[in-house]
């Protein structure tokens, strides 16, 4: 297998008639690992989004190639047939499908016609070495696909997809928020573990934590739409240090948002709101 | 006397349904091939009015005259004199049946006009399934009473699958007594217009029960259900969930309806009404009632009509599936926790089958 590209030249996008995304570039081949990071409300999330082709977003100009094809042109599903993969920030609970029906459909989904289908039991064992690798109770096998999930479950649940479907490229949207220190080294070992000439990955974060644990070859910063900053780990340590208020003054950035209100999402009452407001 | 009204039937207009065009002519006993159908090992069978298959449990008594039912309305009055087929189980004072009971109700060659009733005395427990199965192109008028006991405990599955072209009334009445428990869930998989109702008494004190019903309408089909759940008596607690999706030109409406009587104090009465639309050309109607009488209380409702979750279909397609795929498994999966309760592996792949097959 040759290496894999995704390719993105200037790209911009909206949500709602608003631009979000005002030309961003970047490439990301296999072996490589790049992150993006910056404050929220810059248009990260938007990004991956738009690669894997989310119905509300619009593009309004721009490439993405995947292997030199023509990414955009393609429907949701043959993004993921070309390798594409995105763990969501906010994957959607389904009932009445379970984890495992959902996996298995999926990747008899991605198979050539005429290929020949993985063994039911091939395909549980696998399974079952994944779910215990990635230490996720046996029994979310078998659970409603998210359902009742919590934050963490559903991030690892992602995470286990991701692993038993073997993308190209991954993008990892906020994987590390909701996530506490011991699930981190899990998902950062399990991202390591696909390290290959066959595999790159881009983590999108506004904490540099889960970089701890993932060691990036490129560090990119994004604010007002576009990525401003591209450098190698000397970036993310800077900004772990001093945060993005040099990035903005070098720049002449006043204000680095393009959505005010991305995600402020509505408080729930099981998060316990009063704890979150007064910032507990 | 005559009685001269149609079943409710809020929000449908029934007025000109052929319901009385029953075919009632008997033919000899049809030879039927048990092995087709899942038999289980306490089962009655009746084919076009005949008794096929009778292996009950011991403990059982099977007879075959039943109590009239009240005549509510003339559609009732017309089970009550053209019925062709009627069964009467009673399970006696503090008698457990193990096995499940299953029930099924075939017509072949005649309109199916079945009157049943089943009996838990005191402190007796069933689990009973009735399946009403039609392959030809009549009919049918359903009348089933229940009668649960002092702290007896009953779960019903009634599964309709019925055929093209015809015209369905479908009526069950349930009393629950004192600590009596009555857990029903009803498939309504069929092809033909509809009017399903299900109407349970809450007599005793601290009685319970839970109606769940799940309907699919495709085509041009026309369904009205109407799931009415009263408490009768003081710590009552019942509950209704209606899932219903609609295709093509059907349409489909669930009225649900709770009812807490004067002094029935302390009791609770929910309803969920949860309605897929998968179809523009389609009409989907919620109609929750609730009627109380009685200020010391609890009761609730909630409703929604929604369309595919375009959210959803990007989730799954995201992973490769392809959007008919995706959608397929998002509506089969709207109904799979119904199914899922069923105890028996070999009804639930059956119902799960004829699920898909109506959903295309």
């Amino acid at each position: 297998m040759s290496k894999p590209v995704l390719k993105i030249s200037d790209l911009r996008a909206s949500v709602e008639e608003k631009e979000i995304l005002k030309g961003v570039n970047l490439e990301i081949k296999g072996g490589e690992i790049h992150a993006i990071m910056g404050p929220n409300g810059t248009g990260k999330s938007t990004l991956s989004q738009v690669v894997m082709g989310h119905p509300s977003y619009e593009v309004l100009g721009g490439e993405i190639t995947m292997n030199g094809e023509d990414v955009l042109e393609m429907e949701v599903d043959e993004r993921a047939h070309a390798g594409l993969f995105l763990a969501m920030q906010y994957p959607s609970e389904i009932p009445g499908v379970t984890n495992s029906d959902f996996l298995r459909m999926s990747k008899r989904a991605r198979l050539e016609e005429g290929e020949k289908e993985q063994s039911l039991i091939k395909f549980i064992n696998e399974l079952d070495a994944t779910i215990d690798e990635l230490k996720i109770q046996p029994d979310m096998a078998h659970r409603y696909l998210n359902e009742g999930f919590s934050g963490g479950e559903k991030k690892r649940n992602e995470i286990l997809q991701m692993k038993m479907l073997k993308p190209e490229i991954a993008i990892l949207d906020e994987i590390d928020s909701g996530l506490d220190v011991d699930a981190l080294k899990i998902v950062g070992d399990a991202v390591n573990s696909m390290r290959s000439e066959e595999f790159g990955a881009l983590i999108i974060t506004h904490y540099q934590r889960i970089l701890d644990y993932i060691t990036p070859d490129f560090v990119h910063v994004m604010m007002q739409g576009r990525i401003v900053k591209s450098g190698g780990i000397e970036l993310m340590k800077k900004i772990d240090e001093e945060g993005y208020e040099w990035i903005k003054e070098e720049l002449g950035i006043e204000d680095e948002r393009v959505i005010q209100d991305e995600e402020k999402r509505p408080v729930r009452l099981d998060s316990c709101g009063t704890k979150e407001k007064l910032g507990l | 006397m005559s009685i001269q009204n149609l079943p409710l039937a809020e929000k449908t207009n029934i007025k000109n349904w052929a319901f009385e065009a029953l075919a009632l002519t008997d033919v000899t006993a049809p030879s039927v091939d048990l092995s087709a159908l899942h038999v289980t090992d306490n089962a009655v069978v009746i084919v076009d009015g005949h008794v096929v298959h009778n292996q009950v449990d011991a403990n059982l008594t099977i007879e075959t005259t039943v109590s009239a039912h009240a005549n509510e309305n003339k559609l009732l009055v017309l089970n009550n004199e053209k019925k062709n087929s009627t069964l009467k189980v009673t399970v006696p004072k503090n008698v457990t049946i193990e096995t499940p009971l299953s029930i099924i109700v075939i017509a072949k060659e005649r309109s199916l006009v079945h009157a049943s009733e089943v009996i838990l005395e005191t402190g007796a427990a069933l689990n009973y399934t009735e399946s009403f199965i039609g392959q030809g192109n009549f009919n049918a008028n359903i009348a089933s009473t229940f009668n649960v006991g002092e702290n007896a405990n009953l779960v019903t599955n009634t599964i309709n699958e019925l055929y093209p072209g015809t015209v369905v009334y479908h009526h069950k009445h349930a009393d629950v007594d004192a600590n009596g428990v009555l857990d029903a869930t009803n498939f309504m998989i069929n092809d033909t217009d509809l009017v399903f109702e299900d109407f349970t008494y809450l007599n005793g004190r601290g009685s319970e029960a839970e109606t769940k019903t799940v309907s699919i309408a495709s085509e041009g089909q026309k369904q009205n259900l109407t799931i009415r759940i009263e408490n009768a008596a003081a710590r009552s607690i019942g509950n209704i969930i209606n899932y219903g999706i609609t295709k093509d030109t059907a349409h489909l409406a669930f009225n649900g309806v709770g009812k807490i009587q004067k002094n029935a104090k302390d009791c609770d009465n929910q309803q969920e009404t949860r309605l897929l639309n998968l179809s523009k050309t389609a009409e989907a109607v919620a109609n929750p009632f609730l009627l109380i009488d009685e200020g010391d209380i609890t009761a609730g409702h909630a409703a929604s009509i929604g369309q595919l979750d375009e959210e959803q279909i990007y989730y799954l397609m995201s992973r490769g599936m392809s959007r008919e795929a995706a959608s397929k498994m998002i509506v089969s999966g709207f109904l799979t926790p119904f199914v899922d309760a069923l105890e028996d592996e070999a009804m639930r792949e059956a119902l799960s089958a004829r699920i898909e097959a109506k959903l295309g």
